[in-house]
């Protein structure tokens, strides 16, 4: 195994590495060595060399004209500096390869300097109203090892700015520090190259070719995390929040069976924007764009506190008056009449109290869940199968049922009564299906039409409110982390929920806060408890964790995973325990 | 009067603006029927020998570009699109070719494109005179056309004729040497434009 | 020191009229050099290219023979022969291009055969539009004469040689960015190592050379590498193109053997100054090597050593003259100018460097600057110079650094503003500023 020597302490290293992957600890676990600044390199794209902010002095060991090395009285070889310095993100290693970063040398602190000074000279200084603010590689990179101020006393270059790249994202070339990770990310990622730097000199600019069509690439918006500064922004989030207003919690998406790592931005009980979340083992750094545009259902809309259709309108209702009725309901029809939908949205913990509650309180064998696919799977990360929890339900036992054999079943009557665990009545049963149902008993996050034609309509939290796990296609279990409060809970005293600045600084006099964007949801496997203990079964759980922990008992595939082993990553879940538990 | 502040409570896009004035890089054809920005059969065989000459057909690029410079006399944003689609190239990465070069005219040049060489040795040896004549006489800073089309300006950098400077080159084309101003003059005036 | 140039006989551009024309060219001997190199193996061709000592004219001065040596295995092979001449000051290649193109095309194809090339690219800059029409008509009749693109009469090898017309890109004499020129991309220099001779055109080994350069193969076989050895300074020789521009009476490019004195070169073959003046400045190599005082001059040859000593560089030996009246600050500002027109704008250092320098400089060509506008200038230049992935920043910074050095009181008659208080920002993070 090769070794380096960074500022004089020995890593590991491969050949073919270069030493700024060394630094960022490629051989280490994922943890940084040493702090290498850099722009333009990116882990997932091609080596560009062009921000020159990685420079690092380097050197050999000293060759013997005849072979071997040159030696110092220890025994140890001599070492011979390059004259010149050299980008750590190009340059590969070698055995015995000595490295100085700024730590422990001047002039590549003088060139940090340097480069920073020359980076900033054009650009503009937007930052009171650039969305990046706070966020933005250039800010910290300077604030860290860059000049205290600039001797530039000329005007700086005009470049378009705000230009609309497509509907989903505003680009302003003036900003551009022209590090090619956006142009790299079309060619490289995407394959679709529809940037390319146009002019010589400091003219220049990644411009979007006329026929190009960027909201046609599903893609397109990673580009705004990539790229180092506020060049490229969100014009869905244009202007919206500031960073340090928001607080990031860690979650993952659920618009389609991939459950890409995401971040939850939120600020006073709504969501802001998401942005992805590196994970290795399912999406890597980049997300769909369908993942990061689809979060006003949670904000928007929602159900608010349970409601009963009395006389054709739904009327709101206390939580133990929509449980009884539900409950009389259910109890008024004969168990094989009634079908528990369970849903491949919803987490693994209420798909399992939906199963406990289909076969061991009502005692109906009528359980399933109605399957969502729209497309076709493409070759990065979008998948055909819109639900991020189809394994999970599989993985319980609770088979698919399509859309048309259960409205068939309402028509003919076999089914008289429904309860709709976490999903939209209008995806699982035909129009006339559910005109014909006698009763619906639904739990939904959002108001529809089809909601209001329910009987009971009890609110459930999203998984941006709660905590659950979902298993993604490829069988990686993760969770899903509250990031939006509930009514009735406060979020400086919930454990596990993430605080912004304004949170956890906020005085009484910064009416930041309010409580009218709480929503009087419960999470779903609360509501089936609750409705299990009105059909005379009580059921231990206080909290997703035991049931979690109860179906990892039961289940061999989990082998006795509990939250804590899921981590950042989420956890594979092995196949041949799989194959065992399925057959 | 205070002036009311009249923001938008959410502002998304209605503050996004396509490329302002003066910074477009790339015209769009207005002077011509942007149909007849079409290679014939001809072109097309040509084109075919300068993709024979590369084991990669995308390096055809650049004396494709010259071609359609030559064919319309500048290249449109319409003629940049039509060299990439007939190398099966990307229009974003001929965007980048074309706008890189200097020779490439992304907007039309005058009937006579005179560039004058200002740079070192041309500079001691006059240059800057031939340069500023032009300048002062027909009002162009470089890269301008004149009113009527006829004449167009550009500061060129060395021509590679340090020899017999000062020197200038006419569309592209041949150079004129050993430049003195009467000798500009009667070419100006043989040409019809002084 | 060369005594004796009196009497070289040029041999590249040897004042035969209509050279350019095959049947000219063959009756004085043209691809006669050509025949001999293919009874000659390979190995040993390459061998007696290093023993000659031949160096390259593209302004490096990189050893020929090594960079033919370091060639890697991979196949196919490529050959591209740099005729992107932009450096102002160079002219010598045109020369070549407009009087012997034959000699290029022979020496191409001694290289070629040398380092088994079977496709070779002649890049020439797209404002030599005339020059271009030269040599592919010569390529032409080199053609139907088999020598091009057909099997070489005595030999199992075969050649392809093309001309590429460039469209005005300085940067496009960097060997990595020609490279991309020719592969269709923007001229961008790529990252070194690795270096062209093992991964160079779509990937493959490329040995790129200055026109000059392979114009004095031919030479070698003819001569034999230790005759050749022997033309002008032992530690670059062979005969070289001096190009004379700027106040000189007889400006041109004059081919004599490398070693020349400056001074012969100015007052000899140049004729001296026009009106009498005086010498005030001579850039040696063209407008990016650094700049030298007329007292400087006394005893300095052309050849890489003797020019190192005295604090410059050979380049492409393209000398501008400067007399006494001229203003080192207004040069040097064109200069500047023509450094950020021509800057790929790839990496930050050159692209804002050269910019922020040219600014700089307009406020000196304004009378407003002041004197710490200089110490700017040369802290400009050090962030520059080694921080960026071409040479195209360090020829940029050069003339700024070594004009001031050499030409301070120049600079200081400029400043005339008088000096605003209070500036005493330094880089360093310094406490309580």
């Amino acid at each position: 195994m090769p070794t380096i020597y960074i500022d004089g302490k020995p890593c590991q290293a491969e050949l073919g590495q270069t030493i700024i992957e060394v630094a960022d600890g490629i051989n280490n676990g994922g943890k940084q060595i040493v702090d290498i600044p850099r722009f333009c390199y990116h882990p997932t794209l091609s080596i560009a060399g062009n921000c020159r902010m990685c420079l690092v002095e380097m050197g050999l060991p000293k060759k013997k004209k005849d072979g071997g090395f040159e030696t110092d009285e220890h025994g140890r070889p001599l070492t011979q500096w390059m004259p010149k310095l050299t980008t750590a993100c190009s340059t590969e290693i070698c055995d015995g390869m000595h490295v100085r970063t700024h730590h422990t040398s001047e002039s590549v602190a003088e060139a940090q300097k340097g480069v920073l000074e020359f980076i900033l000279i054009n650009h503009p200084l937007d930052c009171p109203i650039c969305d990046q603010a706070g966020e933005c590689p250039l800010q910290e990179i300077t604030y860290t090892y860059g000049p205290e101020g600039s001797r530039f006393e000329f005007e700086k270059v005009h470049k378009p700015k705000r230009m609309a790249w497509g509907s989903k994202i505003t680009f302003d070339a003036e900003r551009c520090i022209n590090c090619t990770r956006c142009v790299r990310f079309y060619d490289e990622y995407t394959q679709t190259h529809e940037l390319e730097i146009v002019q010589r000199g400091w003219n220049n600019y990644p411009a979007l070719a006329p026929s190009a069509n960027l909201d046609q690439n599903p893609y397109a918006m990673n580009v705004i995390d990539l790229c180092p500064v506020g060049a490229l922004t969100s014009a869905d989030h244009r202007f919206k929040a500031r960073v340090w207003e928001m607080s990031a919690t860690d979650t993952i998406s659920v618009q389609d069976a991939r459950c890409s790592s995401i971040r939850l931005w939120v600020r006073d009980n709504r969501v802001m924007r998401i942005t992805p979340r590196e994970n290795p083992l399912v999406n890597g750094y980049y997300i769909a764009d369908d993942d990061r545009l689809n979060y006003q259902w949670i904000n928007d809309n929602r159900l608010d506190g349970p409601s009963l259709k009395v006389n054709q309108e739904q009327q709101t209702a206390s939580w133990p008056e929509a449980i009884e009725a539900a409950a009389k309901s259910i109890k008024s029809y004969p168990p094989d009449n009634v079908f528990v939908l369970a849903s491949a949205r919803a987490s693994l913990e209420t798909n399992f109290m939906a199963k406990s509650l289909a076969n061991d309180v009502i005692q109906t064998s009528h359980i399933g869940y109605v399957p969502h696919a729209k497309g076709t799977d493409d070759e990065l990360l979008i998948r055909a199968d819109k639900t991020p929890n189809a394994f999970g339900c599989n993985l319980l036992g609770i088979d698919p049922v399509s859309q048309e054999q259960l409205s068939q079943d309402v028509k003919s009557g076999k089914i008289k009564c429904v309860i709709i665990v976490e999903d939209d009545p209008h995806f699982c049963l035909s129009l006339d299906a559910l005109s014909k149902l006698a009763a619906l008993i639904v739990m939904a996050y959002t108001k529809s039409e089809s909601t209001d034609n329910a009987k009971v309509v009890l609110p459930a939290a999203t998984f941006a409110e709660q905590i659950g796990a979902y298993i993604n296609f490829e069988g990686v279990m993760q969770l899903t982390r509250p990031a939006k409060a509930l009514k009735y809970q406060n979020r400086e005293l919930m454990k596990d929920m993430a605080l912004s600045r304004l949170d956890k600084h906020a005085t009484q006099f910064d009416a930041w806060s309010k409580d009218q964007h709480k929503i009087d949801a419960k999470p779903g496997w609360e509501i089936l408890i609750e409705l299990a203990k009105c059909l005379g079964k009580t059921y231990p759980y206080q909290t997703a964790r035991e049931i979690f922990q109860t179906i990892s008992e039961q289940y061999n595939a989990l082998n006795g995973m509990d939250y804590k082993s899921i981590g950042k990553f989420g956890k594979k879940l092995q196949p041949a325990q799989e194959e065992q538990t399925l057959l | 009067m205070k002036p009311s502040l009249n923001i938008p409570h959410t502002s998304n896009h209605g503050d996004s603006q396509t490329m302002p004035e003066g910074l477009q890089v790339f015209e769009t054809q207005n002077t011509r029927n942007p149909s007849e920005i079409v290679f014939n059969d001809d072109d097309l065989a040509k084109i075919e020998e300068f993709k024979r000459r590369y084991p990669n057909q995308e390096a055809a690029v650049m004396p494709t570009l010259w071609l359609a410079q030559e064919k319309f006399g500048w290249l449109s944003q319409e003629s940049i699109e039509l060299v990439a689609d007939t190398l099966n190239m990307p229009h974003a990465d001929v965007f980048g070719v074309a706008s890189f070069y200097t020779m490439y005219f992304k907007k039309p040049k005058g009937k006579l494109h005179v560039a004058v060489c200002t740079n070192i040795s041309c500079q001691l040896c006059g240059g800057y005179e031939i340069y500023n004549f032009i300048r002062q006489t027909f009002g162009l800073e470089n890269g301008e056309v004149t009113g009527d089309g006829k004449l167009s300006l550009e500061e060129a950098e060395c021509l590679g004729s340090c020899g017999t400077a000062p020197v200038a080159q006419i569309n592209n084309g041949d150079y004129m040497e050993n430049l003195t101003l009467e000798k500009f003059k009667a070419f100006l005036k043989d040409k019809g434009i002084l | 020191m060369q005594t004796g140039f009196e009497t070289y006989k040029p041999m590249i551009l040897n004042g035969t009229p209509d050279l350019h024309q095959i049947e000219v060219y063959e009756a004085e001997g043209g691809y006669e050099d050509l025949k001999k190199a293919l009874q000659i193996p390979r190995s040993e061709l390459v061998e007696s290219v290093k023993k000659s000592g031949l160096r390259g004219r593209g302004g490096a001065g990189f050893s020929t023979g090594m960079k033919w040596s370091f060639i890697g295995k991979d196949k196919p092979r490529y050959l591209i022969v740099n005729g992107d001449e932009s450096e102002p000051g160079s002219f010598k290649d045109r020369q070549i291009f407009e009087f012997n193109p034959h000699l290029l095309i022979e020496g191409c194809l001694i290289t070629a055969y040398a380092l088994e090339i079977k496709t070779c690219y002649i890049y020439i800059r797209g404002e030599y539009a005339k020059w271009i029409r030269i040599v592919e008509d010569a390529l032409a009749d080199s053609r139907k004469k088999g020598l091009v693109g057909k099997t070489l009469p005595g030999s199992d090898f075969s050649v392809e040689i093309y001309v590429h017309k460039g469209a005005g890109a300085y940067i496009c004499g960097e060997e990595s960015a020609l490279m991309n020129s020719i592969e269709g991309k923007r001229a961008y220099p790529r990252l070194k190592p690795p270096f062209p001779a093992v991964v160079g055109l779509w990937g493959k080994p490329t040995i790129i050379n200055n026109v000059e350069t392979i114009t004095n193969i031919p030479l070698i076989v003819r001569l034999g590498a230790e005759n050749y050895a022997k033309i002008g300074a032992p530690d670059h020789p062979g005969p070289m193109l001096y190009g004379l521009s700027g106040h000189i009476n007889k400006p041109g490019i004059y081919e004599l053997p490398s070693g020349m004195l400056i001074s012969d070169l100015i007052y000899k073959i140049g004729g001296g100054i026009p009106d009498g003046k005086k010498l005030k400045a001579v850039i040696p190599g063209g407008s990016s090597m650094p700049i030298l005082r007329a007292d400087m001059i006394d005893g300095v040859t052309m050849n890489a050593e003797s020019l190192k000593k005295a604090g410059t560089s050979i380049g492409t030996a393209g000398m501008i003259i400067m007399d006494e009246d001229t203003d080192i600050v207004e040069a040097v500002a064109r200069l500047t100018h023509f450094y950020h027109h021509e800057s790929c704008g790839q990496c930050t250092p050159c692209r804002e460097g050269t910019g922020w320098i040219e600014m700089i400089y307009q406020k000196f060509l304004r009378d407003e600057a002041e004197p710490r506008d200089i110490d700017l200038l040369l802290s400009i230049c050090k962030q520059m110079e080694m921080r960026t992935i071409c040479a195209l920043a360090d020829g940029a910074a050069w003339p700024v650094r070594f004009s001031i050095e050499r030409f301070r009181e120049e600079y200081e008659k400029h400043c005339k503003k008088p000096e605003s208080p209070g500036w005493n920002y330094k880089m360093r993070a310094v406490s309580g500023v």
